[in-house]
């Protein structure tokens, strides 16, 4: 092949408590579809941030058509023909699509932007990408997110772009316009521009791209021709050698239980994004049922659906035998249904409230005496929960915004316990914590759970899911792959089944 | 100076996190102070017992509009038409207790009895106005600059309408005692407002809504997710500002001994100055009831001196308006350092 049009050699990037980067290479040549792969956490995304000057490394050299630069800010990137295109696309919703794909460098007569020309211009774009019923006079906020991708893409093509970089792009995306998407980006290979793909999605990898770049705990493992290798080798190399389980020696006494709290049958939902279609499945009195998929699998939505943030379009939810109907998170909670959202600090805690205040929000209104709240109950009962979590805070008085992020989990799971909730979705409730408050959450819900709590766990980290779960169940595009027992299976079933790869065995829906 | 020392000194040895918790409970009782010393350097006739009770007393009105509005800023809100309310109440409150009115007179021979009654009615009218501004927020989902904006102008509106534009000279005795009375030497609006502000204490400090007030100004999405009905505590907090608003209108009748629908021009800016001064930021979530009531007096001050001192009423505006800035320089300020 010839000389590279984009080298990085040995980069490192720490952040505070991770280093994120130890030292990766990575070589880009004209006109390939370059992909990137790598569980969470090994590095794909500090990478392209790297290349597109969202981060500057700390050390290393990138080298660009043989000459070192320095890419200190995304400006800097376009100057070197680097476009990226990133899951939250960056488009104005209140200008048209012709004004977004030239934002920011509109065509010119006499120092007027000249419209007709934009226009002109914007359409012979997106007819290069073979896209030619976009009217581009339409205002962008109307059009569907593929489409505003396409928008993003044709920018890349204005700036005359030699790379163009694709953050999971299909994530947002149905089948139909994922297929349209491939086109495109064959199209732009064609032309001789370079693609890096980043995906979770091994299966689009395989169809999609010339060569693969494994990524695994901030170092590159292997980078091969997909002509050249497999979907089991890639995942070999995503995780590195083949994972075992741990035998979780409670688990008989926890499978033991046959009382059904929550069953969920064919619930459909036309309101979530993706849509849910037939999902079944039920949990046991002191359960903990793994849920797993990639961003834009629908588990999140799953979890929102249950309790009550999105109705359901049709299909039965019963607690504990008797059917209802989530219409409010407020209802959810009276059924003892609760959640502990993904977004922790935005959705889930009340930042300046105190920790005590937190804990007991949705319990206050039980510890009233003639209206007013019994604060030497609430402090009772927080006092009795923050003990029992070992939640550290200076005082129960502490805003919850100076804790660390294991304890301001810990402080949604109380205020649910503290609720007498029977059934918790925790959204990764291990997200954005240290490995120590990690285990201690996993700890937490094992405890919980043999006290008769049951939970649904989400999480994208496979080996975590494993760890604490009894059951996982796994999600594509909106549905249920397959629900799989803990023990007897391993981290690359679960990618497989999150990739939309049937696999021969998994356990009935209930 | 030996006092300027020690503040110095703890100043250099405690940190800067201190300063801040120091300010943001006591930071509008310190503007208070300076203001109260400042008036009183100003004029000595600030801080009579005379005075003081006239301050009160004109404070106590624009006090119940700020006092609502506190709940609507602290659930994250804002509510524009309470100054409107508070016009229409004064103005139905004076017309209401005239039958004779529609045969062409008012005297006392046309009063309607009882006035209390009437009072209770033309609050409820406020508590009504109140509760379409909460529907309309919550249910339709318009903006609430939006809406209360347009009740703003469609309320005061109504309150010229009733009347033609004209103003309703002469209430009943009772009417003039809950506006102009005093009981043991208190003027009666200042013991309503009292008594309505340790109400919305114990509400805001010590009852399950007011502290869901609170959340949902500081995350609604968490609110949501938490179990809580926003809606629901977002519509008290509308209907419990335009109540408080009509309180202070029917009183404001008895005051004025006449329903004048050009009442309280410009007095629910007056209101949210008030409520920043006293500590809660516009996009909720904070703010105290004391704090509010610092503002409110802070501004009364103002008004009271610049009164004293012979200044017109219009350059008054001026000086609101620079303490307002003021309050809200130091307090960005103070929080850039966090």
């Amino acid at each position: 092949m010839s000389e590279p049009l984009l080298r990085v050699c040995s980069v490192t990037k720490n952040f505070p408590g991770v280093q994120a980067l130890k030292g990766v290479d990575f070589e880009l040549y004209p006109g390939e579809v370059h992909c990137l792969i790598g569980a969470n956490g090994a590095g794909k995304s500090t990478l392209i941030k790297i290349l597109s000057g969202v981060y500057r490394k700390d050390s290393g050299k990138i080298i660009h058509k043989g000459k070192e630069v320095e890419i200190s800010s995304p400006k800097e990137a376009r100057k070197l023909g680097i476009a990226t295109v990133f899951q939250e696309l960056d488009v104005v919703p209140y200008l048209s699509i012709a004004e977004n794909v030239f934002l920011g460098d509109y065509p010119r007569r006499r120092g007027v932007i000249d419209y007709k020309e934009m226009l002109f211009k914007a359409q012979t774009l997106l007819k290069a990408l073979g896209e030619e019923d976009i009217d581009p006079s339409l205002p962008i906020a109307g059009v569907s997110t593929a489409v505003k991708q396409l928008v993003v893409i044709a920018r890349a093509l204005a700036l005359s772009a030699e790379v163009v970089i694709f953050d999971e792009p299909t994530a947002v995306l149905g089948i139909e316009e994922q297929q349209r998407l491939f086109r495109v980006i064959r199209e732009l290979r064609r032309r001789g521009i370079s693609v890096i793909y980043v995906s979770h999605r091994l299966e689009e990898i395989i169809e999609l791209g010339d060569r693969v770049t494994v990524l695994r705990d901030g170092i590159r493992v292997s980078t091969r021709a997909i002509s050249e290798t497999n979907l089991e080798q890639l995942v070999e190399d995503m995780m590195g050698q083949p994972t075992k389980p741990k035998v979780k020696s409670e688990l008989e006494v926890r499978i033991g239980s046959e009382e059904v709290v929550l069953s969920v049958m064919d619930l459909y939902s036309d309101f979530t994004r993706p849509k849910l279609k037939g999902i079944s499945f039920s949990l046991r009195k002191g359960e903990v049922l793994g849920l797993f998929g990639f961003v834009g699998s629908g588990r999140s939505e799953l979890a929102r659906c249950l309790i009550g943030c999105f109705p359901p379009t049709s299909g039965r939810i019963l607690i504990e035998g008797k059917p209802v109907s989530l219409v409010s998170p407020w209802k959810a909670m009276h059924l003892g249904l609760a959640m502990a959202p993904e977004e922790r600090k935005s959705q889930g805690l009340f930042l300046d409230l105190s920790v005590s205040l937190n804990i007991t929000l949705p319990t206050l209104r039980d510890v009233t005496r003639r209206g007013l709240i019994r604060w030497k109950e609430v402090n009772s009962v927080s006092e009795h929960f923050t003990k029992e979590l070992e939640i550290k805070t200076p005082s129960l008085a502490q805003p919850v915004r100076y804790l660390s992020g294991g304890n301001q989990q810990k402080v949604i799971l109380a205020r649910w316990f503290a609720k007498r909730c029977k059934v918790l979705i925790l959204d990764e409730p291990m997200r954005g914590v240290d490995v120590a408050g990690k285990r201690e959450i996993a700890h937490l819900i094992r405890e919980k759970a043999k006290e008769g709590v049951s939970f649904i766990v989400i999480s994208s980290e496979a080996e975590e899911l494993l760890e604490v779960s009894d059951r996982v169940a796994v999600m594509f595009r909106g549905q249920l792959m397959g629900i799989m027992d803990a023990t007897r299976c391993d981290v690359a079933e679960l990618l497989k089944l999150a990739s939309g790869i049937k696999i021969g065995r998994f356990c009935s829906a209930v | 100076m030996v006092l300027g020392l020690s503040i110095l000194n703890l100043k250099n040895k405690i940190n800067k996190r201190a300063v801040l918790w120091l300010f943001d409970r006591y930071g509008a009782l310190f503007i208070l102070l300076i203001v109260f010393a400042f008036c009183s350097f100003l004029s000595p006739a600030f801080l009579s017992l005379r005075n003081m009770e006239n301050l009160l007393r004109q404070s106590s009105f624009i006090g119940l509009l700020a006092l609502g509005l506190l709940f609507v800023v602290i659930c994250g809100g804002i509510d524009l038409s309470i100054a409107s309310i508070f016009a229409l109440s004064c103005t139905l409150c004076a017309l209401w207790q005239h039958w004779g009115i529609y045969l062409g007179y008012v005297d006392k021979l046309s009063f309607l009895f009882p006035p209390f009654i009437i009072f209770l009615l033309c609050t409820l009218v406020g508590t009504g106005i109140g509760l379409l501004n909460g529907l309309a927020v919550t249910k339709l989902r318009v903006p609430d600059f939006i809406v209360t904006l347009g009740t703003m102008i469609t309320v005061r509106a109504l309150a010229f309408s009733v009347t033609g534009g004209q103003t309703v000279f002469g209430v009943s005795e009772e009417t003039r005692f809950i506006g102009a009375g005093t009981i043991f030497g208190v003027p009666f609006p200042v013991l309503v407002w009292i008594l309505v502000t340790t109400v919305g204490y114990l509400t805001l400090q010590h009852t399950p809504l007011g502290v869901e007030l609170f959340a949902i100004g500081q995350s609604k999405e968490a609110a949501i997710v938490s179990g809580i009905l926003v809606d629901r505590v977002k519509l008290f907090a509308y209907a419990f500002s335009g109540t408080l608003a009509a309180l202070s209108g029917v009183m404001m009748a008895g005051r004025l001994d006449s329903g004048e629908p050009r009442v309280g021009d410009g007095y629910e800016l007056l209101a949210i100055a008030a409520v920043v001064i006293g500590g809660a930021p516009l996009s909720g979530g904070k703010g105290s009831v004391v704090g509010t009531l610092v503002g409110v007096l802070v501004l009364g001050s103002i008004s009271n001196i610049l009164n004293l001192l012979g200044i017109h009423p219009y350059p008054q505006m001026i000086f609101n308006a620079i303490v307002l800035l003021g309050a809200i320089l130091l307090r960005a300020y103070l929080g850039s350092h966090e």
